[in-house]
């Protein structure tokens, strides 16, 4: 608890800026958040438990089509349709998670992959085969026109606030602890009398409601979805490499990845897309193979190498 | 008759799906790595085919074995120099990495060739076999014919030769083979050589009869996971199982359901072997 003060007053001072600052760093911060909210949402999971889920679309999508539906069929307000698609997708993660969480390893890496192109491959052709308008197949859902970026500043804001106290209380509580005896030795943490399946799934769930209410939240804010891109790889990989990047496991990792890559996108990318792109695997494989900790990793390692010089950094028991 | 077309189109396309799949499979199966670059180098394949094809007139089927050499070529130096810092590292290691290098890859192929889709026709190949109702396109039959032969081929070289023996070795236990006297980094480099090599060829093929462009690889990697999952992770010869079993769910989902559907058939069929059968159908692949 001690260490709220200060990601308290962050929070609290981000929750000011609008008020003084321009449209176009409101933009870029709101951007920054949601991306933030993503990858420190997916490293609830990967970061402090191990299962490296390659399908978090499946929640991003699912949150942003419900919320579609929601907005243009059923008129409800955008709130109370972001709430039903976090129960929605905690009870789908839940239902989901029982099997997949069982698979260990490169295995449930393949199956939520597998299993997100399943559902964007489903999305797509649902209304031609079923005959229903459901998705927009390849055309998408519009969304009405929604309020000003101010407001899903603030949305967003409060998502990523949330994610960062998950990972806080993560850091410090039972619960987390148990998740991290499972990323250090699954058979060991089982036969201590950690009910694995449990713990995962609930990390799982809480990841999945949190990446639903991003994917709702995003939605309506570009005023467009379509199954293609929000069950698409590309937002899976960005996640997976801004949590990587910053440093899997921490707590404010995530969203230091992100902000780094969206600045840098937002610098570069225009001009020279395809050079960007080039140097940013580059630089991924760069950080994969000579820190593979990441940024905030490395910056732990030290402290905790000046804190107890006699034991060398140990490294991660290889899961396959 | 549909019911026979059907299976002759599974058949074919599940040879070329466990062309896709072996170099995966065997890579993984000896280093350990996960390979997410895969369709990139299948997309590397393709495009040797296609250029030479175009600017010096070489006949495909004769650029199958160039393709072959320059990704050999290619996978011996990606393994000695980047990789090899990640064999025995956390999986995610040898993911991330290789996803990197498959950002550079595609972005380079998008600056160099740009984002176009191409098409290689090959004129002798235009025409179909008749076996009484049953087609079957010859550009279709030499591609899954082929990729059958490169499959029977790595497992011969496997299970006979010096060099597999050495493979068998490490992927068991890289460190008892070392004390036994294997030089297992000189595995290590020509396993995954062999394996971006077989990768390359695959691409070739598919070259015959699908669209050439840039951003073709993913599709491939998830093709090569589902063959590799389905058939047993590492276990070379279940790759030609998964092929088939991908191949013949397609080509039934295309026949009696929707052309639409395939894809989502076939990603839900590895989804659902994933959690019963985790080994894959045969149950010899390597669950941990």
């Amino acid at each position: 608890m001690r260490r709220l003060g200060l990601p308290a007053a962050l929070v609290a001072g981000l929750a000011l800026l609008p008020l003084v600052a321009g449209p176009y760093l409101v933009r870029l911060l709101a951007v920054i958040f949601m991306w933030g909210a993503l990858a420190s949402a997916w490293n609830l999971l990967a970061g402090y438990a191990g299962p490296v889920d390659l399908g978090p679309v499946v929640h991003y999508g699912l949150g942003g089509f419900t919320v579609a539906v929601l907005l243009t069929r059923a008129h409800w307000p955008f709130l109370p349709a972001l709430a039903a698609a976090g129960v929605l997708a905690a009870l789908v993660a839940y239902v989901v998670g029982t099997p997949t969480l069982r698979l260990r390893g490169a295995y449930f890496a393949v199956g939520t992959l597998a299993l997100a192109e399943a559902l964007r491959e489903g999305a797509l052709s649902f209304d031609r085969v079923t005959g229903l308008t459901l998705t927009g197949g390849s055309h998408g859902i519009t969304f009405p026109l929604g309020p000003g970026t101010t407001y899903f500043y603030y949305v967003l804001l409060a998502i990523l606030a949330l994610a960062l106290a998950a990972s806080l209380w993560l850091e410090g509580s039972r619960f987390g602890y148990g998740l991290r005896a499972i990323r250090e030795n699954e058979v060991a943490a089982a036969a201590s009398g950690i009910d694995v399946l449990a713990l995962k799934r609930w990390a799982y769930c809480l990841s999945a409601v949190l990446i639903a209410w991003v994917g709702g939240t995003a939605g309506y804010w570009l005023t467009y979805i379509n199954a293609n891109e929000a069950f698409g790889p590309t937002i899976t990989f960005q996640m997976v490499v801004m949590a990587i990047l910053g440093g899997l496991g921490t707590p404010f990792g995530p969203l230091l990845g992100a902000a780094v890559l969206v600045v840098l996108a937002e610098v570069l990318g225009t001009r020279l897309l395809y050079a960007y792109l080039i140097i940013i695997g580059l630089v991924i494989m760069a950080v994969s193979l000579v820190f593979p900790q990441g940024v905030v990793g490395l910056a732990r390692l030290r402290l905790r190498r000046r804190a107890r010089p006699a034991v060398p950094a140990e490294r991660r028991v290889a899961e396959s | 008759m549909v019911f026979l077309q059907a299976v002759a189109n599974g058949v074919l396309l599940g040879g070329v799906y466990a062309a896709a799949g072996v170099g995966l499979s065997l890579i993984f199966g000896v280093t350990g790595i996960v390979n997410a670059a895969h369709g990139e180098l299948m997309m590397l394949g393709a495009f040797t085919t296609y250029w030479l094809a175009r600017s010096h007139g070489v006949d495909p089927l004769l650029s199958l074995p160039v393709a072959f050499l320059l990704l050999f070529a290619f996978g011996y130096g990606l393994q000695r120099f980047v990789l090899n810092r990640s064999v025995g590292a956390p999986l995610l290691v040898s993911l991330l990495a290789t996803f990197g290098l498959s950002l550079v890859l595609v972005n380079a192929a998008l600056r160099l060739w740009s984002a176009d889709y191409r098409v290689l026709s090959v004129p002798y190949l235009d025409r179909s076999l008749h076996l009484g109702e049953v087609v079957l396109p010859y550009t279709r039959l030499v591609a899954g014919g082929l990729g059958l032969l490169m499959v029977a081929g790595l497992s011969a070289l496997l299970a006979r030769t010096p060099l597999g023996r050495a493979m068998r070795a490490t992927a068991q236990d890289w460190e008892m083979a070392q004390l036994a006297g294997i030089d297992t980094r000189r595995v290590f480099a020509l396993t995954v050589a062999l394996g971006v090599g077989v990768t390359g060829a695959a691409g070739s093929l598919v070259a015959y009869f699908t669209n050439i462009h840039p951003y073709m690889g993913l599709t491939y990697t998830l093709f090569a996971f589902a063959v590799v999952v389905l058939g047993g992770m590492g276990y070379i010869p279940g790759v030609l199982y998964g092929g088939l079993a991908i191949g013949l769910a397609q080509a039934f989902t295309e026949t009696y359901l929707e052309a639409g559907l395939s894809l989502m058939v076939a990603f839900l069929l590895l989804y659902v072997t994933l959690s019963l059968r985790p080994a894959g159908i045969t149950g010899r692949g390597r669950v941990e």
